[in-house]
């Protein structure tokens, strides 16, 4: 003990000596973290977990962020611009301008432009590189094959696009050449693309046929087509449009960013600030993008941002380190550079003891998800502060209601197919005894699949603990006792996910359903559970989902609308109603408060009834910071946000 | 060791000789005070596994949700776990799947490992192949070989046994080549071989009878490691699964309650200690009557 003690008052006083005094706050130094899991990615196409997001922020920013505050028991979020400077509507809502903040670099040197933001948009949105948040940050902007939208007609002979090109043939212009020939052909060789064309073809149908083949040959060139009219010399101009904008996302100018809508969306700006709708460096995209068209390789492992960090060193499962970004360009309000800190180390600690003995002994500063059960005891330490922040996550154990699951002889009846028998397995769940007994009251019984303080928020439950409904039911849909199930956990994800898991198990043991215990690392089991339904073999499977635009449509439409399975999106059990899919699209295009209220708690009872999972309860967000760590800041969205941090 | 030259020399190795060698071996056992303790603990714990449902006061996979980390009492002698079963019916069942455990997997390891090395001493040409591939499998510790078999075979109670079986096979082996290079010397074994009797019958007649007292000793030593196996691949997930009332889960489960309510972990920890120790006394017990000359040697 009092080795570690000469040793710490040794390195205290090295970082005093290292860290030079800026008024109260310090600069320098390095923040250990501790998580339970690992990041999946750094890339914003190509991640799910909250606590992989809370590391990207520090690397890759959004257009916009959200401040919260709670009014009135449901939270309210105020955009608040980042890379955006500004930001329009107009009067219909359907067009959006942002107008990007000048003079800001990538981590890699290059500028940040409209043209980066179109890109990394447009990534997010190609179908083929299956973003899984797609369809849930994404959805409401539309993509189409249309990739060349314009083109001039240089002479009788070829036809040049101006347009950035992503894959295929390399460079700024696509030049195409015309020759004479029977019928309308398209040849794509290195940077030359030749088409064949009968006496009379029109540009718009040359262009069409260029665009058919660059989208059935997985050919992702960028559409910038903006000045491509009136390029080179010129017999006959002839400048098509065929189906306006590619995509929603547009750049009028370098610092203007466009998104045209079909139809208004009020949440627009709280799904920008997703980290799925997170800027990369463009330059770094279209590397690798030219490795593997259309959604690049390697960007998972390494991405340029504009965050206060840069990503130094990644060793999977074990940590992540992040080095300050010195151009950063925010300022603190005495105009001093931010971070503070010099690095940021995330660990990765997934044994809830081991990590609560780290934060004790100091070698770590602050660690993520303190189990109930420890707050009595590190609330007398006086070296640490808990921080107890609202969330707005909602802990659920799904269920795989597809009608067969397949094995090696071709698929096995899956018993979870039956409504009666899902609904019998929520009776036998005692969630207050798991609220009580696991979560230590710090949590909240389920009594709708998303959280009070969530827009659109009814209450349609709980379902009460009543095991002799349970086995009413069970007798009722027929199955043969013990029913035995399969169920895959992940193990340090969420507070006390094992254990919950375990009562689970032991809960349903009473009523004679033998589950089988998977435990998994976060990571694997992400990918277990994303599979196409006809090679998904799970039943149950442990999840969590926190609904951070504050929205019931992001709650609610990825998790259970029959457009929003896996591979991809978060509709892990295969759940479809034709009742819960109309209303759920209703409620992503009604725009009056008062009627999504209504149309989401109607489509909260159909779900609910349905019982495609098990509803447990409620987290809330529980972090042990050291003393020494001034500024850290743990978002209502489970994010910590460490640029303004310093170690005292 | 001051009177040494009073008495010859030989006189003073029969006095020294721990164990008389006379009378059946359970009276020997019986002068032997911590082979008996051994042997109590070992039958305590085998009467546990085998009256479990007579004897075991709850029913251990039953959760008491308003009782959980409950700490001793009367009404529960070793408390509650996590989620409110009774510690000590869970220790109770937990010994059945212990010694079943220690049992196959002995047997396991014996059923292979003794041909393997009664093959590789009795005939001199294989003996070099046979031993590499033992030295490769020695190189390894036991419970990493364990952890191997597991990551191929996959988690499960029965790969378990499997698993441990198979890493003590080269224990066997050993064991057994260098009891059958010297008895294969024998002038009984040359005798056989003169009568014209075949190999098969020399082995499995005349000389794997002789190695019994080695093989009784190193499995009773080897049933204490394997239930230590089982409890240290049960408490890294890779054993028996929860619910079961294996130690070695009810051990990792408890961990994380260990600050304040270290009874959830400290009795299956203790359960595993005792029967541990029980098999190691009874082992040692059980080598200084078979044969005195391996005393410190196994």
């Amino acid at each position: 003990m009092r080795r570690y003690l000469l040793l710490s008052l040794i390195l205290a006083a090295g970082l005093l000596l290292a860290a030079g005094d800026v008024g109260g706050q310090k600069v320098g130094g390095k923040l250990v973290i501790a998580q339970g899991t690992d990041a999946e990615s750094v890339d914003p196409i190509n991640f799910t977990a909250s606590p992989t997001a809370s590391i990207m922020e520090h690397i890759i920013q959004t257009l916009v962020r959200l401040d919260v505050e709670e009014v009135r028991g449901e939270l309210q979020t105020t955009p608040k611009g980042v890379l955006a400077e500004s930001w329009s509507v107009s009067a219909d809502g359907k067009a959006w301008i942002f107008n990007l903040r000048k003079g800001i670099k990538f981590h890699d040197g290059t500028d940040l432009d409209a043209g980066a933001v179109k890109l990394s948009l447009e990534r997010a949105l190609h179908p083929d590189c299956a973003a899984p948040f797609r369809g849930a940050v994404l959805g409401r902007l539309t993509y189409s094959p249309a990739l060349l939208t314009t083109g001039a007609v240089a002479n009788k002979n070829a036809i040049v696009w101006r347009a950035n090109v992503l894959s295929g043939p390399a460079g700024n212009d696509v030049s195409v050449a015309l020759t004479a020939g029977a019928s309308l052909g398209v040849s794509v060789s290195g940077s030359a693309i030749t088409v064949t064309a009968p006496a009379g073809t029109t540009a718009g149908a040359v262009i069409k046929a260029v665009n058919e083949h660059a989208a059935a040959n997985k050919l992702l060139w960028a559409t910038n087509a903006a000045g491509s009219d009136g390029s080179g010399a010129v017999e006959a101009v002839a400048a098509t449009k065929l189906s306006g904008f590619a995509t929603s996302v547009g750049a009028p100018d370098a610092n203007t960013v466009s998104i045209s809508l079909a139809s208004p969306f009020a949440p627009l700006l709280q799904h920008m600030a997703h980290t799925a709708a997170a800027i990369v460096s463009a330059k770094r995209v279209r590397d690798a993008v030219a490795a593997a068209p259309p959604c690049g390789k390697g960007l998972q492992d390494r991405v340029d941002g504009t965050g206060p960090f840069m990503l130094k060193e990644w060793r999977r499962g074990e940590r992540m380190v992040l080095a300050k970004n010195p151009n950063y360009y925010e300022k603190d309000a005495a105009g001093r550079t931010l971070p503070y800190l010099d690095e940021l180390e995330w660990r990765v600690i997934p044994d809830d003891a081991a990590r609560m003995i780290e934060l004790e002994r100091g070698t770590v500063q602050v660690a993520v998800r303190v189990p109930p059960l420890d707050v009595a005891r590190l609330q007398r330490d006086p070296n640490i502060a808990l921080d107890f922040t609202t969330s707005v996550r909602t802990i659920y154990i799904g269920m795989n209601v597809r009608d067969r699951i397949p094995d090696r002889e071709g698929g096995a009846a899956n018993p979870l197919a039956n409504r009666l028998v899902r609904q019998a397995l929520n009776l036998c769940v005692d969630k207050e005894a798991i609220v009580r007994t696991i979560m230590g009251g710090q949590a909240r019984v389920s009594d709708a699949p998303i959280v009070p303080q969530v827009f659109g928020y009814s209450k349609v439950g709980p379902y009460p603990f009543d095991p002799a409904r349970a086995a009413a039911l069970l007798r009722e849909a027929g199955v043969t006792l013990p029913l035995r199930l399969k169920f895959h956990h992940p193990r340090g994800r969420y507070v006390r996910d094992v254990q919950v898991a375990q009562a689970v198990q032991a809960m349903l043991g009473t009523c004679r359903v033998e589950v089988e215990l998977i435990p998994m690392e976060f990571v694997s089991f992400l990918a277990l559970i994303n599979k196409a339904p006809s090679d998904a073999e799970h039943q149950l499977y442990l999840l969590g989902w926190g609904t951070i635009t504050l929205d019931a449509d992001y709650g609610l439409y990825s998790l259970y609308h029959s457009s929003q399975w896996p591979p991809g999106p978060f509709n892990r059990g295969y759940y479809k109603n034709d009742r819960a899919d109309t209303l759920l699209q209703q409620g992503r295009e009604e725009s009056d408060p008062a009627k999504r209220r209504a149309i989401y708690a109607d489509a909260m009872r159909v779900i609910w009834d349905d019982a495609p999972w098990i509803y447990s309860h409620s987290e809330s967000q529980i972090t042990g910071i050291r003393k020494n760590v001034k500024g850290a800041d743990v978002h209502v969205t489970e994010r910590l946000i460490l640029w303004k941090t310093w170690l005292d | 060791m001051t009177n040494r030259t009073l008495a010859p020399l030989t006189e003073k190795i029969t006095e020294e000789t721990p164990v008389p060698r006379r009378g059946t071996p359970w009276r020997r056992l019986r002068k032997s005070p911590s082979a008996m303790l051994g042997l109590a603990i070992v039958l305590l714990f085998m009467g546990a596994g085998l009256l479990a449902e007579w004897i075991a006061p709850y029913d251990p996979l039953r959760p008491d949700f308003g009782r959980a980390r409950e700490g001793p009492s009367s009404d529960s002698l070793l408390g509650r776990d996590e989620l409110g079963r009774d510690i000590l019916s869970r220790i109770i069942y937990g010994a059945r799947i212990s010694l079943w455990i220690g049992f196959i997997a002995v047997a396991i390891g014996v059923a292979l490992g003794v041909p393997l090395g009664a093959i590789s001493g009795y005939y001199g040409r294989l003996d070099i192949f046979v031993q590499r591939l033992v030295d490769i499998m020695l190189a390894f510790p036991g419970l990493l070989l364990a952890i191997v078999l597991i990551s191929i075979l996959g988690v499960g109670l029965s790969n378990v046994m499997i698993a441990i079986g198979v890493a003590s096979i080269p224990t066997y082996a050993r064991l057994v080549r260098s009891s059958v290079l010297s008895l294969r010397e024998m002038d009984y074994v040359s005798a056989a071989k003169a009568l014209g009797m075949g190999d098969g019958r020399i082995i499995f007649r005349h000389i794997l009878p002789n190695c019994l007292a080695p093989i009784i000793v190193q499995s009773t030593l080897q049933i204490a490691t394997a239930i230590l196996f089982a409890a240290g691949l049960g408490f890294l997930g890779l054993g028996a699964k929860p619910p079961m009332p294996e130690w070695g889960v009810m051990l990792s489960t408890g961990r994380d309650y260990l600050r304040d309510w270290p009874h959830i972990s400290t009795f299956p920890g203790l359960a595993i200690m005792l029967s541990v120790l029980g098999f190691n006394l009874l082992g040692d017990g059980l080598r200084d009557i078979f044969d005195p000359r391996l005393r410190g040697k196994l």
